[in-house]
């Protein structure tokens, strides 16, 4: 095979034994790379109905088909799963910088790790040496010192280390793990089952060559896509990038501001992506073979957050600024930074906060539970300390660890109706109120309330379809985003060059060239659907129905109150109207539950079995 | 001699992208691997992000370090040589190299930047850097570059202080 | 020929709006234009084009210089206006024409 390195690393670390397996070129073909490998390698690992911190559940890492190539903005980007601690559904996130391409260069396509080490360690990768290492002096570091710590140790600058803070110690349910300094594997709570394992850190060294199929026809290509990728494409993601979002969506009502108490915030100006350009953003630069360059780092000069230095974009901007109602932008910046040391995630650390900023304006919880701090909305400096409290589980900070969602179960006295998540995983930065396409990729994503499984926003921030209005067509257009996210998610491409890429045509091409592997745009196509298919099986096999397929409460009854989307509410009516013309484009029941003739199409027949049919 | 081209590297303009690393490997071994890359970038946290490679240095310390003899430099362009079968891969290069410019590759042979003596446009690196960082330059040229530079911001600061003495007179 | 800047005796006037990307370019966040010989909405486009320059283009239409590009939405009045549609839409006096360029991906 080329590119691929076909070998799958198993660890126990129970017993601390390890043993490499293969894939053949038929599993590279159906599920492609990131994602696919994640999810089939997930489902054939793991008994249901685990407790997401049993020992047995399986972490699991796997790079893209195009890893550690000159494809671009491909290199280095790398998927980790398991079951979710947070959502007890498929938990999956996905990270770059340098980490990934290091994996396969060691030789390892996949890794998963089961068991629990008897005291705190870390994994260390080097080409074939595989060592599980002491990491009793890391534990309760910084995700930044335990890299250097370890690369100190082992004495090489050039180790990937991709790790949990104290958070992921604390099985914080928001916990993440963090490389290269400032990228996260963010959601869905990884942080917390790599703690769960004493698991420290997963540290890498590879050494071997990568080779490709056609090389010249790939740089004869590449010269292509890396002229488009340079271009007005991408020029957005250069200048202001993602930030630019603050104060479009806020003109557009669709940036949830106090904890979706309103769709634009007053301050917006204070910390759009215009100021950070201007005040904070120090340099602009570029993750593993990437011709486009987008990583705005961002440091505060001046006053009480002075020295924070965080890599800055539109969802932790929103999560810690008009969600929680804070115009401060050092606030902003510096409570990302304790996400990326502490190791949780930016946007469900935001929307927890914002959470407890309206539990406390309530009057549901007090200052004595909040350690002294004044929780409310706009006070940045508390909301900076509510990080720290979440990530070591101090006071109030033991239950927001739990997520949003438990977090109001035992809360109660009605904060349930404005606890904003869906299946467990808190919202993120758009208003579905008004975004009714997105709404429905809301709901139906398989890891719970994500824009990134579909990018379903985009429909109707573009016009292209009525975003005050329900329709069953909706169905198709999600269903033909979330198949080509799989793809994207599996090769592993950057979304931010999505658009580089004629679809589904410009991929396969690039995958045969690349691993040498007839695929035409329709396989392509297919497999994206197939990997949609096997999510959706997993979620199915934990007990998942089409009532999770869900929407918050405060989405369904409270209308935003101001600006062009003045009166929106997305209702239940609204969404089952979406959920039928979803689930007919995807050929599955009322229910939501694929059918027999869809597995045999897709080549899951294996999984009847979880549908209930021979 | 300062007339030798070697590539050279506008540090502000690097963003630790490393296209330069996969693209050299590529062009000199036929397979994607940083770790061969004759040219190697280094990013220091937060945002330092430079790439660097062989400069051809006069006299070259590297060739003089090498104790079999196995490392040449050329008259005609100052690039370094190395001979295979003299080369045991010692490393005393390394030692003696200010840049880390040259390495043992995984064959236990020296190597460094040759310019792509064989490429019929020149170093791929600079070809393929998305920023254009990369050039081919002499150090006279660097030295003009750096008065010109110099002369520049002085103009600009006499400029800049007569307007200040203009206002002051008004 | 009149036709930009803002004429109060004629008040003829609409306000064009600009954000991200193409704010960026402008360095503004709004003017007041003089739509008197500008018809369209797709007309002023290409007028504003004209004023920002070649990056200002490419921002707005794709390579062919004609068609507007997918990931760029224009609000007219705050309504969200079809692409097609923009190429007809007739402007009146006071209206609001804003561009938002839409990021896939969102970060």
């Amino acid at each position: 095979m080329y590119a691929y390195t076909g070998k799958i690393l198993y660890v126990d670390l129970t017993t601390g034994r390890y043993k490499t397996d293969t894939f053949t070129e038929e599993f590279a073909r159906a599920y492609i790379g990131g994602t696919g490998f994640g999810i089939k390698t997930l489902i054939d690992n793991i008994e249901p109905g685990l407790d997401p911190f049993d020992p047995q559940n399986p972490l699991i890492f796997a790079v893209g088909a195009t890893s550690a190539t000159m494809v671009p903005c491909t290199a280095s980007k790398f998927g980790i799963f398991a079951k979710s601690p947070a959502t007890n559904l498929l938990g999956e996130a996905y990270s770059t910088g340098q980490w990934g391409a290091e994996l396969r260069m060691a030789g390892y396509d996949i890794v998963v790790i089961k068991g629990r080490a008897p005291k705190p360690s870390y994994l260390w990768i080097d080409d074939e040496s595989v060592q599980i290492r002491n990491a009793s002096q890391l534990w309760g570091k910084t995700t930044w010192d335990t890299e250097q710590l370890i690369r100190d140790e082992l004495g090489d600058q050039n180790i990937r280390v991709s790790a949990i803070g104290p958070a992921g110690e604390n099985l914080v349910r928001l916990a993440c793990l963090i490389n290269d300094h400032f990228r996260a594997a963010g959601r869905t709570g990884l942080g917390a089952v790599a703690g769960s394992k004493n698991l420290k850190a997963v540290a890498v060294r590879g050494t071997h060559d990568v080779y490709v199929a056609e090389p010249e026809g790939l740089k004869e290509f590449c010269k292509d896509l890396y002229e488009r990728a340079k271009g007005p494409a991408t020029a957005k993601y250069r200048t202001l990038g993602t930030p630019a979002n603050i104060l479009i969506m806020n003109a557009q009502a669709a940036m949830p501001t106090r904890n979706y108490q309103s769709a634009s915030f007053e301050g917006a100006e204070k910390v759009s992506g215009e100021n950070l350009n201007e005040h904070y953003v120090t340099k602009i630069q570029g993750c593993s073979a990437c011709p486009c360059r987008c990583e705005h780092i961002a440091e505060v000069k001046e006053g009480p957050f002075k020295n924070s230095i965080a890599r800055m974009e539109y969802e932790p901007m929103m999560a810690f600024g008009p969600y929680c109602g804070v115009d401060d932008m050092g606030a902003v910046i510096k409570a990302k930074q304790y996400c990326d040391l502490y190791g949780v995630d930016a946007i469900g650390t935001g929307i927890v906060i914002g959470f407890a900023m309206e539990c406390y304006e309530k009057k549901l919880i007090s200052k004595e539970d909040t350690g002294g701090l004044e929780l409310e909305f706009g006070n940045g400096a508390a909301m900076v300390d509510m990080v720290r409290k979440i990530a070591l589980r101090e006071d109030i900070g033991n239950l927001l660890a739990e997520g949003v969602k438990r977090a109001s179960q035992k809360i109660g006295q009605g904060s349930e109706h404005f606890a904003m998540h869906i299946k467990g995983l808190e919202m993120t930065g758009y208003d579905i109120r008004g975004l009714k396409t997105a709404a429905l990729g809301y709901a139906v994503s398989r890891r719970g309330a994500d824009h990134q499984r579909s990018g379903s926003y985009s429909w109707d921030l573009s016009g292209k379809v009525d975003r005050f209005k329900a329709e069953p067509g909706r169905g198709k257009l999600v269903m033909g985003d979330e198949d080509l996210y799989c793809v994207i998610d599996s090769m592993i491409i950057c979304k931010f060059t999505r658009t580089i890429w004629k679809v589904y045509d410009d991929i396969a091409k690039v995958y045969s060239l690349v691993t040498g592997i007839p695929m035409t745009p329709a396989d392509m196509e297919k497999a994206g659907e197939r990997i949609s298919n096997l999510a959706r099986l997993f979620n199915i096999r934990e007990g998942m129905t089409r009532e999770d397929d869900s929407i918050p409460e405060r989405i369904k009854t409270d209308p935003i109150p101001s600006g062009i989307a003045k009166g929106s509410v997305t209702t239940q009516q609204d969404l089952d109207i979406m959920l039928d013309g979803y689930y007919e484009a995807r050929g599955w029941t009322k229910a939501g539950v694929p059918t027999k003739a869809k597995l045999d199409e897709l080549g899951l027949e294996a999984y009847a079995d979880i549908i209930g049919k021979e | 001699m300062a007339r030798y081209k070697f590539v050279s590297l506008d540090i502000d303009k690097c963003v630790g992208c490393r296209v330069c690393e996969y693209i050299c490997s590529l062009e000199k071994n036929k397979s994607f691997n940083p770790n061969r890359s004759r040219i190697r970038m280094v990013r220091i946290y937060p945002h330092t992000n430079a790439s660097l490679n062989c400069r051809l240095c006069e006299d070259a310390p590297c060739v003089t370090a090498c104790p079999r003899k196995a490392l040449t430099q050329s008259e005609e362009n100052g690039v370094i040589a190395v001979n295979d079968a003299l080369c045991d891969g010692c490393g005393w290069c390394i030692k003696a190299c200010d840049f880390g410019a040259i390495f043992i590759d995984s064959k236990r042979v020296a190597r460094t930047c040759d310019l792509c003596s064989t490429r019929e446009s020149g170093p791929a690196c600079i070809e393929w850097c998305p920023e254009k960082a990369l050039e081919l330059t002499t150090t006279d040229i660097l030295s003009q570059k750096a008065r010109l530079s110099a002369v520049q911001r002085l103009v600009k600061s006499a400029d800049e202080s007569k307007l200040g003495e203009e206002h002051a007179q008004k | 020929m009149g036709a930009f800047g803002t004429d109060k005796e004629s008040s003829i006037n609409a306000m064009v709006q600009y954000f991200g990307s193409v704010r960026a370019l402008t360095h503004l966040s709004e003017e007041e234009v003089n739509i008197i010989s500008i018809h369209s909405v797709y007309e002023l486009l290409h007028r504003l084009s004209d004023k920002y320059g070649e990056a200002f283009k490419n921002e707005v239409f794709q390579k062919d210089g004609k068609n507007l590009r997918d990931d760029i939405t224009i609000a007219i009045n705050g309504i969200f206006t079809e692409q097609t549609n923009i190429m007809k839409t007739m402007m009146e006096s006071g209206d609001i024409i804003t561009l938002f360029p839409v990021f896939p991906g969102g970060g």
